[in-house]
């Protein structure tokens, strides 16, 4: 059981990252982050479960918490970029480079 | 005495006139000028009866119980062990209570004088604030006991000097000669508080027990305190042996300190400067008490000084050598309050010697007979610039005798008693000089620089006196001159009278042989003769005394005959062998002041800018911000480097991430297999 | 005091004021500022107390019976507190809630408290949003340097350290002058870089600790662990010997300290900062955040690293005199008033940093009052300096004169707080002057004498400062300047008022640092060792 457990995480992990490299919108962007977070707390749970210890769901727990609020803290940032009239793309938000 | 009734006399004489300054400073303004002549004046006057009740004590007092130390507060305590600990400390004894008498009785006198002198003035709220606070610091300085409390008082007439030189702000020259009196008596302070920490640290580290204490057989605890009570380090004074180092340049300390505040040479150039302030703030303070105080403080450390004839001796020299070259200049100069300012140099340096061979005594006998007439000439210099509108220069005079009769004759008391014939100086300046023949360092050659100075006296004396008040009128405002008013002029008759009589009536009976003021040694001896080791000055014998005396008044008389001749109604210039090539440059060094002013302003004030415009415009842009912008600059160009990967594209970042992830858990890998 | 906590309440009182403060509408500009005034007046009040308690009440406790033998050898608790507050914080790593107040740390908190009163008496007239955020950063930063001083926990000492950055950087980067951008940055980039070198020094001092089987960060047990003896570190890559551990990790600590005192060669960001900040800011960045680099020296530089600080003493007290002579020298080149204050400050703080390393009873002493008397006189000149600009619109010394005879309140304070700048006798600049340099004196005479070549530039320029406002004719920008308004008066009036009543009657000074300062200068002797005996290693105070 556990090697497949490993393996859907390392397979969501590999489609996060190609999602972030690949796509421009930032909310996918975002879902992509979302996604290797989610791998990570996959992998984080199965060996809760294989090591028969409880600190990796404390983990997975702290992993929510701070995905939830990085989202917070982002989708506030795209709200804002999207108010002053610009499209949302990755790839045109280099401001901050200057 | 009575601890707890000296306690409440000293603390009665401070409290007055810090009480006066405080009422002038705050209420001095809404109340008005009313208000501040009277508090101002009559807080000096109690001042002064409470001396009075003093000295009826301390006259009263028997054998043996003539001196009376009281603690008043304490001051600051630094914990167990070899530390500071310093308590408010007052010192009554005859020393004390005579410049406790000269202090608030001349000062009491100026201060009625000041209420006509600024009559006119919108500051004078301001002004009788500052003269009290004047007196409170100067009664400080000479009623404490301990060091510190001693540097607190000599540091507040530094103050009070300072704000009333520059009393009137809008004129600059006031302004910088504030400030250079200011600095130079920092210079002093400084001198002084080195002084206390080679005190502290020498002397008085054994256990103490103070006088009329109770202290265990194992003192412990605050016993061990370093206090600086005079007493302590008098009595650890021995400690140390005759001749020691360190207690030579303790003396020293104490008289770069004391020549600070007695403008003597190299510190005296702030004194003239001084004569900036109102009259009675120059008869006041640079003449009659503060710039006197040097001559208290040497003789306050007379048990120090004993033990350092090294630097006893130096502190003679300096003060003769002051005293020969500030009557040089005031043979030339024309500021009628300048020539009364050198001569009061002049004169603080014969003090200055009698300290340093050991005449206490004398010296403190001149110190209060000068007070007399030193205050007597300015305030009488006082009433003519007053009716002059202010102008000060004595080639604008001439012929006011006619015009302003008892001024005139006043000024000629003090001029006399100055020059040394009939009156005050005639008595306590050949005192002085007397003990020269027989002490100090070489003697008697410092006893006959002291003769030549009195040559020198008598010229000047009399010339400021002949150019001022014989002749013709040499301005308008001259032939426009008339009397003072009384509230000026009772005071400049008084002080006229105690300058005729004090010298008489001091030293009655006179007599030739034993030519000594018999009451002023019985009264000021004690004090000295209980130092622990007393090499007190030898006394002149009576027919050395009676020569001395009969040479030194010859020659002032002397000196006074050919200034008369000189300059009584005839013109102010230098007599004619003096303007040729030969002899010119006499009177030129004369005039600018041996040059001294120029020298430490080329060789002090102008290096010392020039050194900060350096370390502004070099320094401090190159050296200390150049070693932060070397190490900032080495993390700049690294960055520099790196900068160029910062392309703004997430998705560049998220690739190098990727791609470091990747490369590192494949070389983790690799490893792994390498170590199995 | 009983078992309140009150350290804890005045360490949080301010920040919780902060917090309330944002339930106050922005528009309410008169309740914004009277809720902070209430607050640092009830901050005050506790201090007060706090101060009073530590004043008249010996200290508790004695060696808290460890089996450590550098406590026994001293035959002393390592440092006497008065009040003390411990609880566990983050337990892995030994780290704890441990706050406690000695004459030290009180006397500067009275400073504090007092400065802060000042600065919120005199916030300026700011737009709504902007005062509240103003009053609420001042409160924050008060909560962070009262952190600082009540300390005893390393790790939560650099927090409060480091915390106490955060709201300055927003209140220097936010408000002041247009220069300010630039100034900022210097500022934080010093100072950060110090501070990351301190907390190396603590992480270090972390394991030497756990090496010996303390785990802890805590400067009490630290200071009673004997630190094993250690060689020096080679350079990289080489066998080159360099500086033992413990001489690297008190430099790190020292740097950070030298840096906010400032000392010279690290006090090139204070006069562009003093130059741009704001007045109130002025008043307790000036007055007390870099007084806290003279606490970091005293409560931790000399006593966990007495040994270093014994070695490199002749270094620390030359520079000490070199900024003393330096920053009096660079003030009379200066033409602008606040950078006259702000080099002058540079002088005065070294005389701090001289009483501290003359590692000296009556040294530290001085540089204790040193410290609040020298807070007292720049927060008087900065504001002097801000009335001056605000009522001529220029800062040009050049271009004032007379101000005098329209300004009379004005001269007189300006007067008694340049009295007290110049160190006269009768002020508590002297008090502070005097025990300073005695402590220097007793170290080596030299010093002391150039202190005192100190002390006469300081007379130099204060004057020339002072008089340049005062005296001589008026010119047409201070023809028709005003005399300060009551309410300025009335702030300036205290602080004129204690420079003189301390002066007087320094006693209560002496009551309050006088239990305390000498068990920091026993902690500090410790590492006084013969010059042939070179281990660098606590354990040598135990051979006392």
């Amino acid at each position: 059981m556990f090697p497949y457990i490993l393996l859907t995480a390392g397979f969501l992990f590999a489609v996060g990252v190609l999602g972030v490299l690949i796509r421009r919108n930032p909310l996918v962007v975002f879902m992509s982050i979302e996604l290797m977070l989610n791998a990570v707390n996959l992998v984080l749970v199965g060996y809760s479960s294989y090591l028969n210890s409880e600190e990796g769901q404390i983990f997975a727990f702290m992993v929510i918490v701070v995905a939830a609020a990085e989202v917070v803290v982002g989708l506030g940032l795209l709200t804002r970029v999207f108010r002053i009239g610009r499209e949302l793309d990755v790839d045109d938000l280099d401001e901050m480079q200057q | 005495m009575n601890p707890t009734v000296i306690a409440g006399l000293s603390a009665t004489i401070l409290l007055l006139p810090i009480l006066g300054s405080a009422l002038c400073g705050f209420l001095g303004v809404p109340l008005g000028r009313r208000f501040v002549n009277w508090v101002g004046t009559v807080s000096i006057g109690l001042a002064f009866a409470a001396v009075l009740v003093l000295l009826a004590l301390l006259l009263h007092a028997p054998q043996g119980h003539q001196s009376s130390t009281v603690v008043l507060w304490n001051w600051l305590s630094l914990g167990a062990g070899s530390n500071l600990g310093v308590s408010v400390n007052v010192t009554v004894d005859a020393l004390s209570v005579w410049m406790l008498l000269v202090i608030t009785g001349v000062g009491f006198l100026i201060h009625v004088y000041s209420v006509g002198y600024m009559e006119h003035d919108p500051g004078v709220a301001r002004f009788f604030s500052y003269m009290n606070f004047f007196i409170f610091a100067m009664a400080l300085l000479v009623l404490a006991a301990n060091m510190v409390i001693l540097i607190i008082g000599w540091a507040g007439v530094a103050l009070a000097s300072y704000l009333l030189i520059g009393f009137w702000h809008d004129r600059r020259s006031a302004a910088v000669a504030a400030r250079k009196a200011m600095i130079t008596q920092v210079i002093g302070d400084v001198a002084l508080v080195l002084a206390a920490f080679l005190i502290f640290v020498n002397l008085g580290t054994a256990p103490y027990c103070p006088p009329g204490a109770h202290c265990p057989a194992a003192a412990g605890g605050a016993q061990h305190l370093h206090t600086l009570n005079l007493p302590q380090i008098f009595a650890h004074a021995s400690s140390l042996g005759p001749n020691s180092p360190t207690l030579t340049i303790i003396c020293i300390l104490i008289a770069i300190g004391a020549f600070a505040k007695s403008a003597q040479f190299p510190l005296h150039t702030w004194l003239p400067d001084a004569m900036e302030g109102p009259t009675p703030v120059s008869a006041l303070i640079h003449a009659a008490t503060m710039v006197t105080a040097g001559v208290y403080l040497i003789a306050r450390f007379h048990p120090l000084f004993d033990l350092a004839p090294v630097a006893a001796g130096m502190v003679a020299s300096v003060g003769m050598g002051t005293s020969i070259m500030a009557g040089f200049i005031a043979l030339s100069q024309t500021d009628i309050k300048r020539v009364i300012a050198y001569s009061t140099m002049s004169q603080i340096g014969l003090m200055i010697f009698a300290v340093g061979i050991g005449a206490y005594a004398a010296g403190l006998y001149h110190l209060m007979i000068h007070a007399f007439f030193k205050a007597l000439l300015f305030l009488a210099a006082g009433n003519v610039i007053h009716t002059m509108h202010d102008e000060q220069d004595i080639r604008q005079m001439g012929g006011l005798q006619a015009r302003m009769r008892i001024t005139a004759w006043s000024f000629l008391v003090g001029s006399l008693a100055l020059g040394g014939f009939l009156f005050g100086g005639m008595f306590s300046k050949e005192d002085l000089l007397g003990f020269g023949t027989v002490n100090g360092p070489a003697a008697p050659a410092l006893y006959i620089v002291g003769v030549a100075v009195n040559v020198l006296t008598g010229l000047y004396a009399f010339r400021l006196y002949g150019v001022t008040f014989t002749g013709e009128p040499r301005s308008d405002l001259a032939r426009h001159a008339h009397e003072a008013r009384r509230v000026m002029l009772i005071p400049v008759v008084i002080l006229a009278a105690l300058a005729a009589v004090a010298g008489w009536v001091l030293q009655w009976p006179v007599t030739i042989a034993g030519f000594r003021p018999a009451f002023v040694d019985a009264f000021l001896n004690p004090v000295f003769h209980t130092a622990v080791s007393g090499p007190i000055a030898h006394e002149p014998g009576a027919g050395l005394a009676g020569i001395g005396f009969v040479i030194g008044t010859g020659l002032s008389v002397i000196g006074i005959a050919v200034a008369l001749r000189i300059w009584v109604r005839r013109d102010l210039d230098a007599p004619a062998w003096f303007r040729g090539p030969i002899l010119g440059w006499l009177p030129r060094l004369s005039f600018h002041k041996l040059y001294i002013d120029e020298l430490y302003d080329a060789l002090l004030v102008r290096p010392g800018y020039a050194l900060a415009r350096v370390l502004r415009r070099t320094v401090e842009p190159e050296v200390m911000d150049g070693w932060v912008r070397g190490v900032t600059g080495v993390a700049t160009d690294f960055s520099a480097g790196i900068r160029s990967v910062q392309t703004g594209l997430i998705r560049d970042y998220a690739s190098i991430m990727v791609f470091f992830a990747v490369a590192f858990t494949v070389a983790l890998i690799i490893a792994a297999g390498l170590v199995h | 005091m009983g078992s309140f906590p009150w350290l804890t309440v005045i360490l949080l009182l301010p920040a919780a004021g902060a917090v309330v403060l944002q339930l106050i509408p922005g528009r309410r500009t008169d309740a914004i500022k009277g809720w902070t005034v209430a607050v640092v007046v009830a901050e005050a009040v506790l201090v007060g107390m706090v101060v009073f308690n530590v004043a008249t009440t010996p200290a508790q406790g004695g060696c808290p019976g460890g089996p450590y033998a550098r406590c026994a050898a001293i035959g002393l608790l390592p440092l006497p507190m008065h009040l003390q507050e411990q609880a566990p914080w983050i337990t892995a790593i030994g780290a704890s809630y441990h706050l406690g107040v000695d004459g030290v740390s009180a006397w500067i908190l009275a400073l504090n408290a007092g400065v802060f009163l000042v600065a919120a008496l005199v916030v300026p007239r700011l737009t709504t949003e902007r005062l509240k955020l103003f009053c609420g950063l001042m409160l924050l930063t008060e909560t962070a340097t009262t952190g600082v001083l009540v300390s005893l926990d390393l790790l939560l000492f650099y927090l409060f350290w480091e915390g106490m950055l955060i709201p300055l950087y927003f209140l220097l980067a936010f408000y002041g002058n247009e220069n300010r951008g630039r100034a900022t940055l210097k500022f934080v980039i010093y100072t950060v870089a110090g501070s990351l070198l301190m907390l190396l020094a603590i992480i270090y001092l972390h394991f030497q600790a756990l090496n010996q089987g303390v785990n802890t960060f805590d400067l009490e047990t630290l200071l009673q662990t004997p630190l094993a003896q250690q060689s020096a570190v080679p350079l990289p890559f080489s066998s080159v010997p360099t500086l033992t551990p413990q001489m690297w990790a008190f430099l790190a600590f020292a740097v950070a300290f030298a840096i906010k005192l400032p000392m010279v060669p690290f006090h090139t960001w204070l006069p562009d900062l003093y130059e741009s900040a704001p007045a109130p800011v002025l008043v307790f960045f000036a007055g007390v955040v870099s007084k806290l680099g003279a606490y970091g020296f005293i409560r931790f530089g000399i006593t966990l690293f007495s040994h270093p600080a014994h070695q490199l003493q002749p270094l620390l007290v030359a520079l000490a005199v070199l900024g003393i002579l330096y920053g009096a020298v660079m003030v009379l080149s200066q033409t602008d008033i606040k950078r006259m204050v702000a080099y002058a400050s540079v002088s005065h703080m070294s005389f701090i940093a001289l009483g501290i390393f003359s590692l000296d009873q009556n040294g530290i002493n001085g540089a204790l009052i040193q410290i609040v008397n020298h807070g007292i006189i720049i927060v008087g000149l900065f504001l002097i300096a801000d009335w001056v600009e605000a009522r001529t619109g220029t800062r040009d010394i050049r271009e004032m004169a007379g101000m005098e005879r329209r300004t009379p309140w004005l001269y007189a304070m300006f007067l008694v707080i340049t009295l007290a700048a110049l160190g006269l006798p009768g002020t508590l600049g002297f008090v502070g002057e005097l025990t300073t340099m005695l402590g220097a004196f007793q170290y080596f005479w030299l010093l002391a004498v150039l202190a005192g070549v100190g002390v006469v530039l300081a007379s130099w320029y204060m004057l020339r400062l002072h008089q340049g406002l005062m005296h001589e004719a008026p010119t047409p920008r201070t023809e028709k300047v005003r005399d300060l308004r009551l309410r300025e008066g009335l702030v300036l009036a205290p602080l004129a008022a204690l420079l003189i009543f301390l002066g007087v009657y320094p006693h209560p000074i002496g009551a309050v640092t006088s239990q305390s300062v000498p068990a920091v200068v026993r902690l500090a002797d410790a590492g006084q060792v013969t010059a042939h005996d070179v281990p660098l290693s606590h354990t040598s105070g135990a051979q006392r």
